[in-house]
């Protein structure tokens, strides 16, 4: 009876436990909150947000991060289960992840030990990932897009590639959920690629490409594939996500081995055309910026599963875990899953943010020149006071935003910068600065604690 | 049937492109800000023995500083001292020549018989070694390490003699720059995977694995010699633009991403690669994404692999295209005769000397405050940019400076006082009443210049490149 479920019990145990991890970490992220007001207004007003509402510098100004669906989405898990619908909404994600990682990683070994090693690895590296933001669905769709690609390819050596007809309508619902699915994109394009020049199904693998590419645009606010490869491009290297990666944090590590890891097995045990196409774009895109690392480390999954040699070679033998003990954990453990939601975090950890500054922001007047990081999280917590900046980068490039650097980092005509943009009080972290410039200069503490300080223009 | 008798390699190839490529380098002008500091060291090494505690600065004054530099030290002031900044330079270039042609040879060595692809395949490393075409230690070490790599292929070839230079390598390269420590790590790795794979020179491995470990401790500072290179690995100092992470939207960043990318395609796409190549490969390449500096290690290190290999990669694509062409048929080395060599030697030698000739007679100080020193007051209380301190320490020895690229001696304290002080971060001004600063020596556009135009501070020389700021 527990024989059909026999293929599911392991990327199933993995998930659960992926689910488990996830749902009891608060949210953090600076960037949930601008997300949220937007798909509150979106769903609200029964349109697509496509102007600014938040800003005092780019106000009524159009703008698309194309995301449309993604923050609505995010948005409705809210307003089910507040902060806990959004734990459990991340957690979705990141359980959807491990499931189709696990997937792809014992499609290579026959190996459960190293399956699990390797997807665990990879879904710890994605952890960097795991703010509460339309990039949740990329991360959840970029593995379950490989495998389907990958059953595909494996179904073409018997019969028609049947499964390529899911291609189009899911990167239609990506392009709208987050613009990471120009990662979809890319790996219909490099299976297609591969497709013809072995001349397996290649009108198939083609077809469904182009479909692809052409129901991505069927998106009413999409940040478009130019957009989203200009981005990638000429990542913004002034947010920490955007940076490149360094190797010495623990994410930074955790990629390095996954990198250095497929180097030595392709010197020792080489790869396929495949391998070739999907993991070295993607190694130069993980390079590009630490955000990218863990499709890296997704795509190499499967090739250092079949690549490396499984651990029940080094270790001594044991038997194998019989179908239904291996079923019966999988249950037990997607059960414990379940429960462990009903402890998702109901409140945010807002320890990074000037709470304390919420009630003389709100009793006052004026225009705010705010933290880049604190932009969201004024937008949801003060929305009667327009920000400065936020988290909506494109917005903001590149006039708003040199303004915003000139003022906070104390540049030459930095007084200029606030007088043009008529700014009377200033939130920001105490040690840069503007901070003691401006105390210097006789503005007047409205608030302050450890981590913020509200000042104000002398009348 | 007769076994073909290996032909003598050709130096033709390496002597001619290091030759040229060096004297691409010779119009370059001495600019490295560490450059002074180092030959500032060398002279106060030769006057009062080897210098062990600070005599530049005033802020860690007397302090202990390291001293695994000197050897290098002593060769560019002895350059120096020969003849003046064109020697220097001539020194410079006669590095980059070496550098660039041991790249080639090392990349010859693994298809002798294809110098064409051996040139091509040797173009990226010989492109990011550009990073240490500088006044420093720095290019000698990265010449060690190009050198390292010959021998050790060679050596693991079946040349005892060069499994033995190996040793004596790594004794100078450990007196001359800190990068000694990875070529220790790659002969040891090397000879450990050669007792493994080749049982009757067992003894061999394991005596210069020995001899070059012994020999990374035959330095001024003994067993402390491994400190610096670990320190410098393990924290580096990312706010320094060479230690920074490896950046694709750079230049030097996205070429290195490119080799990497290439290595990995072709990696990928030929098989049965020789564990000798892995274990060269795989550290080099994890400690090139450690800092933008290292990138030009795994550059190098893979410059054989892309001669060995590259072409195989090609054809796998060519076939995998099932296209009908033949492929290129690529110029085959002609017998190397020691006529030829001598003759393109001497053709490198003249080429490089001529080059030097006409080389710029004086340092290009254009990024550096020469107008300032007039206006620096001499003794201590002068606080100066990062950049500086080495010209300041070679051009203003009356006043010494507050920081400078010598770095080490500064992590403890002095390092976070100057970035509290440049950015103009909360406390500065009480910094500079605790340190009795006096004189601000800085970019104009640097924080503390704006915050001191703002208080009113006098200024006493200005420029478009640097502010001298009196401190009230």
């Amino acid at each position: 009876m527990t024989r059909p479920l026999v293929p599911y019990a392991l990327p199933l145990s993995v998930a659960a436990a992926a689910f488990t991890l996830a749902v009891g970490l608060p949210s953090t992220d600076p960037d949930t909150y601008w997300h949220l007001a937007s798909g509150r207004w979106m769903v609200d007003h029964g349109a697509i947000l496509d102007r600014d509402l938040f800003s005092s510098t780019a106000p009524g100004q159009p703008y698309s991060v194309g995301e449309w669906l993604g923050q609505v989405v995010l948005y409705l898990a809210y307003a089910a289960g507040g902060w806990s619908g959004l734990a459990v909404l991340r957690a979705l994600c990141v359980a959807t992840a491990a499931f189709f990682v696990a997937r792809l990683a014992i499609r290579s070994t026959r190996s459960a030990l190293l399956a699990v090693l390797l997807t665990s690895a990879a879904i710890i590296l994605s952890k960097i990932t795991w703010g509460d933001r339309p990039q949740l669905f990329t991360l959840a769709l970029f593995p379950l897009t490989f495998d389907l690609l990958l059953s595909a390819r494996d179904h073409a050596r018997l019969r028609a590639p049947t499964a390529l007809i899911a291609l189009p309508p899911l990167v239609m619902v990506w392009a709208n959920l987050h613009g990471g699915y120009a990662l979809g994109l890319f790996l219909a394009a490099a299976f297609a690629v591969e497709a013809i020049l072995t001349r397996r199904a290649p009108v198939a693998f083609v077809g469904a490409a182009v479909l692809a590419l052409a129901f991505s645009f069927a998106d009413p606010g999409s940040l478009g594939i130019g957009a989203a490869v200009a981005h990638v491009n000429a990542p913004p290297r002034v947010i920490a996500e955007e940076t490149p990666p360094d190797v010495l944090t623990s994410a930074g590590a955790l990629f390095a081995l996954f990198a250095v890891g497929v180097l030595a097995a392709a010197l020792l045990a080489g790869g396929t055309l495949l391998d070739a196409l999907v993991l070295v774009p993607l190694l130069w895109l993980a390079l590009s910026a630490q955000r990218h690392l863990p499709f890296f480390a997704f795509a190499a999954v499967p090739y250092l599963a079949r690549a490396l040699p499984p651990p029940r070679d080094l270790l001594p033998r044991r038997a194998p875990l019989p179908d239904g003990v291996a079923v019966a954990l999988a249950i037990a453990l997607t059960v414990g899953a379940a429960a462990s939601a009903r402890d998702a975090p109901a409140a945010p950890d807002d320890a990074r943010y000037p709470v304390a500054a919420l009630p003389a922001l709100r009793a006052s007047s004026g225009v705010l020149l705010n933290e880049y990081d604190w932009g969201g999280f004024l937008i949801w917590r003060a929305p009667g006071r327009p920000v400065f900046i936020d988290g909506r980068l494109f917005l903001f490039l590149p006039e708003v935003l040199n303004d915003y650097l000139v003022a906070i980092e104390l540049r030459p005509r930095w007084r200029e910068a606030l007088e043009r943009r008529q700014v009377s009080q200033v939130l920001i972290d105490p040690r840069h600065p503007l901070a003691e410039a401006l105390r210097d200069d006789g503005w007047i503490v409205l608030a302050s604690g450890a981590r913020f300080v509200l000042l104000e223009r002398p009348r | 049937m007769t076994a073909a008798r290996p032909t003598r390699m050709s130096l033709g190839l390496p002597l001619l492109v290091g030759a040229l490529f060096a004297a691409s380098s010779a119009p370059f002008a001495a600019a490295d800000p560490d450059l002074f500091w180092h030959l500032a060291t060398a002279r106060e090494t030769l006057a009062r023995g080897l210098v062990r505690t600070d005599l530049f600065s005033w802020t860690v004054a007397g302090s202990a500083v390291p001293a695994d530099q000197w050897l290098g030290q002593l060769a560019w002031y002895g350059a120096y001292q020969v003849g003046e900044w064109r020697g220097v330079v001539g020194l410079r270039t006669i590095g980059v020549a070496i550098l660039v042609a041991l790249i080639v040879t090392s990349a010859l060595l693994a298809r002798r018989h294809g110098p064409l692809v051996a040139a091509l395949a040797a173009i990226p490393a010989i492109l990011l070694s550009r990073f240490s075409w500088t006044e420093r230690p720095e290019l000698f070490g990265t010449m060690f390490f190009a050198g390292a790599l010959v021998l050790v292929r060679a050596g693991r070839s079946g040349s005892d003699r060069a499994m033995i230079a190996l040793p004596a390598l790594l004794l100078v390269w450990a007196n001359v720059h800190g990068s000694y420590a990875l070529g220790a790590v790659l002969v040891v790795v090397a000879c450990l995977e050669g007792a493994w794979s080749e049982r009757p020179r067992r003894r061999v491995y394991a005596l210069v694995a020995t001899c070059s470990l012994a020999a990374t401790f035959a330095t001024p500072a003994l067993g402390a010699s491994w400190t610096n290179p670990g320190l410098h690995l393990l924290h580096p100092p990312r706010d320094i633009q060479e230690w920074a992470v490896p950046d694709v939207g750079t230049a030097a960043g996205a070429l290195y991403v490119f080799t990497l990318a290439l290595v990995l395609g072709c990696a990928m796409l030929v098989r049965a690669v020789r564990p000798r190549d892995v274990i060269v490969l795989v550290p080099t390449a994890l400690l090139s994404l450690t800092a933008t500096r290292h990138m030009q290690l795994f550059a190098i290190a893979a410059a054989p692999y892309l001669a060995a290999h590259g072409p195989d990669a090609l054809r796998t694509v060519r076939d995998a295209l099932r296209l009908d062409v033949p492929f290129p048929r690529l110029p085959a080395a002609t017998p190397a005769t020691a006529r030829a060599d001598a003759l393109v030697g001497v053709a490198a030698v003249l080429l490089i000397v001529g080059s030097v000739a006409i080389a710029p007679r004086a340092p290009d100080l254009t990024n550096f405050p020469v107008a300032a020193v007039e206006a620096l007051p001499p003794g201590p209380g002068s606080f100066n940019a990062y950049d500086w301190g080495g010209f300041l320490i070679w051009y203003a020895p009356r006043t010494p400076v507050f920081i400078d690229g010598r770095l080490v001696p500064y992590l403890d304290r002095t390092l976070d006082e100057y970035k509290t002080i440049i950015g103009a971060r909360p406390g500065w001004r009480a910094l500079v009443d605790r340190l009795r600063i006096r004189t601000l020596l800085v970019h104009p556009g640097d924080p503390v210049a704006v915050r001191a135009a703002d208080l009113g501070w006098r200024v006493r020389r200005a420029s478009a490149g640097f502010i001298v700021v009196e401190v009230p």
